[in-house]
C-alpha cells in the first residue's frame, strides 16, 4: 500500500493530544511525584487509563470521520442543551484550568534554561502562542509540538544509562500496594488523578475536532486507528518512564519530588547538563503543545455547543467567534499565571475535578457510535462496546471517589 | 408497525422525530459551513388541521427553554423549513451565509474584533 506523506504525518495528531493527556506540565510533576513516594506501583492506572482514552478517542475521531460531526455538537444533540451547558461549563472551567498551568509550566521551563524567573516570561509565552494560534496552520502545530515532545524520551534512554534494578522495578509494577508510609488513601488519590490525567475530556475534544480539522473522512479510520494506537501508548510509556527515573534516583534517597527541576534531575544524573537541556528542550514542547491543545478545546467545544463556524483551516474571519474565545482564554490564562500562582497546583486541581465531568462526556460518545444514523455500517462492534462499558463503570467509579478522596487525603499530602 | 396506531398520512414519506433529529443540530448553509445550531422550532397550524413546522428558530429562545417558556414569535430569528435541502447528521440549506439575520452576532465579531486584526482575513501560513 503506497501511503501518502501527508497521512504519515497525521499520526502526529495522536502524539500531540496524548501529550496533552500523559506528559503535560501537571502529569510530568504528578508522575514524577508518584514514582519518587510509590515506586512504579501506579504504573498500571497508566496502563489503564492508555486503553481507556485509546478506545473513545477512536469512537470520537470516528464519529467525526463518517458523519462530519465533532463532539460537543453530540454532546447537545443527546444531553439537551440544559444538560450540555452545565458539562460545557464543567470541562471548558478544566480545560482553561489546565491551559492557565501549561502557561506556567512553559515559564517554569524556560526557568531553568536560562534562570530568569518564571514570571518575567509569561507575557511573551502567551503572546507567541497566541501568534501560533492566529497565523500558524494546524499540521505545523501539531508535527512542530507533537514531534518535539517526543524529546521526553530522554527520560527513557537515562532509565537504561542509570543502570536501576530491573527486578526491584519489576516488583514495584507487580506489587501495586501502597509503599511504606503511605496510606492506601493517598495511593487511591494518585490512582484516581492519574486516571484523571489520563482521561481528560479535552482530548477527545482535540482529537476529534483535529480529525475535522485535517479532513479526515471515512477512508481515513484506518488513520484514527494507527493514530490511538500509537499516540497513546508512547504517551503512557513516557509517564511511566518519567516515574520509573523517580523512582530509581529519588525513592531510595527518600526525597518527594515537588518541583518541575527535580522531575528532570534524573536525566542530569545520568547525562549531565546536554541531558538536562535535551529533557528541558522536550519539557517545553510538550508544555506550550498541550498549551495549544487546551486553547483550541476551549475553542472547539464552545463554538460546537453554539454551532459557530470552528477551527484553523478556516481564516480568522471565518471564524470570528472561535478565535475570539481563542483571544480571551489566552488573555486570562495570562493574567492567572501574572499573578504567580504555582502551575503546578494548579493541574493538580483541575485533574481532579476533571475525573468529575469524564462521564458526562464519555457517554454521550459511546451513544453516538453505536448509531447508524452517523456512522452507518461503521457502528461499535461487541468487542468495542464491550470494553467501552467497562471503561464507562471505571470512569463512574473515579467520578463519584475523586472529590471525596481530595478531601479526605487533602490532595494527597 | 404496531396495531391500533393511527396511520401517519405520508405513506411513502420519512419519519421525523423534531426533538431527536431536529432540535440542536447543527444548521449548515450552502457550502457546508456551520450557521448555528437549532435552538427551536416554530410550528403551524394550517387550515386542514394539520401541523408543519414552517421554521428552524437558532441560538433564539434557549434561555428561555431551558425555564420551559418561549419568547414572543415575533421576536424570533430564524430560517424557513422551505430552505432545507437535507435533514442527516446535520441539517443543510441552501441558504447564502450572508442572507441569515441571525448570524448578525458573527458579522459583528468579524467586522469589529477579528477582521482587523493583521491577518485575519488570510489563510494560515
Amino acid at each position: 500500500m503506497k501511503l501518502p506523506m501527508a497521512k504519515v504525518a497525521g499520526v502526529s495528531l495522536g502524539i500531540l493530544t496524548a501529550i496533552g493527556g500523559f506528559v503535560d506540565i501537571g502529569d510530568l510533576v504528578t508522575n514524577a511525584v508518584v514514582g519518587s513516594r510509590f515506586g512504579l506501583s501506579l504504573a498500571w492506572v497508566v496502563a489503564v487509563s492508555v486503553g481507556g482514552i485509546a478506545v473513545f478517542a477512536h469512537m470520537s475521531g470516528k464519529v467525526t470521520a463518517v458523519s462530519g460531526r465533532a463532539t460537543f455538537e453530540i454532546i447537545r444533540e443527546r444531553l439537551g442543551p440544559r444538560a450540555a451547558l452545565a458539562n460545557l461549563i464543567g470541562s471548558t472551567a478544566m480545560t482553561l484550568l489546565t491551559l492557565m498551568a501549561e502557561i506556567g509550566g512553559v515559564a517554569l521551563g524556560l526557568q531553568l534554561l536560562t534562570g530568569v524567573m518564571p514570571v518575567a516570561f509569561i507575557l511573551p509565552v502567551a503572546l507567541l502562542l497566541w501568534l501560533a494560534l492566529w497565523r500558524v496552520k494546524f499540521t505545523v502545530l501539531e508535527n512542530v509540538a507533537g514531534l518535539m515532545g517526543l524529546l521526553l524520551f530522554a527520560f527513557l534512554v537515562a532509565l537504561f544509562k542509570l543502570g536501576p534494578d530491573w527486578g526491584e522495578l519489576g516488583r514495584q509494577i507487580v506489587q501495586q500496594t501502597p509503599a511504606t508510609g503511605e496510606g492506601p488513601l493517598t495511593y487511591a488519590f494518585y490512582a484516581v488523578a492519574l486516571f484523571g490525567a489520563g482521561m481528560t475530556p479535552y482530548e477527545v475534544f482535540f482529537f476529534s475536532s483535529g480529525a475535522a480539522e485535517e479532513k479526515w473522512g471515512r477512508r481515513d479510520l484506518w488513520l484514527s486507528r494507527v493514530n490511538v494506537s500509537l499516540g497513546f501508548p508512547i504517551g503512557g510509556m513516557l509517564a511511566v518512564s518519567i516515574a520509573a527515573c523517580a523512582a530509581v534516583v529519588m525513592l531510595p534517597a527518600g526525597i518527594g519530588v515537588s518541583s518541575l527541576s527535580q522531575v528532570v534531575a534524573p536525566v542530569g544524573v545520568a547525562f549531565g547538563v546536554a541531558g538536562l537541556v535535551v529533557v528541558l528542550v522536550g519539557v517545553l514542547a510538550a508544555t506550550s503543545g498541550a498549551a495549544l491543545e487546551t486553547a483550541l478545546s476551549c475553542g472547539y467545544s464552545i463554538a460546537q455547543y453554539a454551532g459557530w463556524p470552528w477551527g484553523k483551516r478556516l481564516r480568522p474571519a471565518q471564524a470570528p467567534q472561535f478565535h475570539a474565545i481563542l483571544l480571551v482564554v489566552i488573555i486570562l490564562g495570562c493574567l492567572v499565571m501574572l499573578s504567580g500562582i504555582d502551575p503546578v497546583m494548579v493541574t493538580e486541581f483541575s485533574v481532579v475535578f476533571s475525573a468529575v465531568a469524564l462521564p458526562l462526556t464519555y457517554f454521550p460518545i459511546l451513544v453516538v457510535a453505536n448509531d447508524p444514523q452517523y456512522l452507518g455500517d461503521q457502528t461499535n462492534g461487541r468487542v468495542m462496546n464491550f470494553f467501552a462499558l467497562i471503561y464507562l463503570v471505571i470512569v463512574m467509579v473515579a467520578a463519584v471517589a475523586a472529590i471525596p478522596l481530595m478531601i479526605l487525603t487533602r490532595m494527597g499530602a | 408497525m404496531p396495531e391500533g396506531l393511527p396511520q401517519h398520512p405520508a405513506h411513502d414519506g420519512r419519519l421525523i422525530d423534531a426533538n431527536l433529529h431536529l432540535l440542536d443540530r447543527q444548521l449548515l448553509d450552502r457550502d457546508g459551513r456551520p450557521i448555528l445550531a437549532i435552538g427551536d422550532l416554530r410550528i403551524e397550524r394550517r387550515d386542514d388541521g394539520r401541523h408543519v413546522v414552517t421554521q428552524l428558530l437558532l441560538g433564539f429562545g434557549l434561555t428561555a427553554r431551558f425555564f420551559g417558556a418561549h419568547r414572543p414569535v415575533s421576536d424570533a430569528d430564524g430560517v424557513p423549513w422551505s430552505s432545507v435541502t437535507e435533514v442527516g447528521s446535520a441539517i443543510t440549506t441552501n441558504l447564502a451565509r450572508d442572507d441569515v439575520p441571525a448570524l448578525w452576532v458573527e458579522r459583528w465579531w468579524r467586522d469589529r474584533v477579528i477582521a482587523p486584526i493583521p491577518g485575519g482575513r488570510h489563510d494560515p501560513g
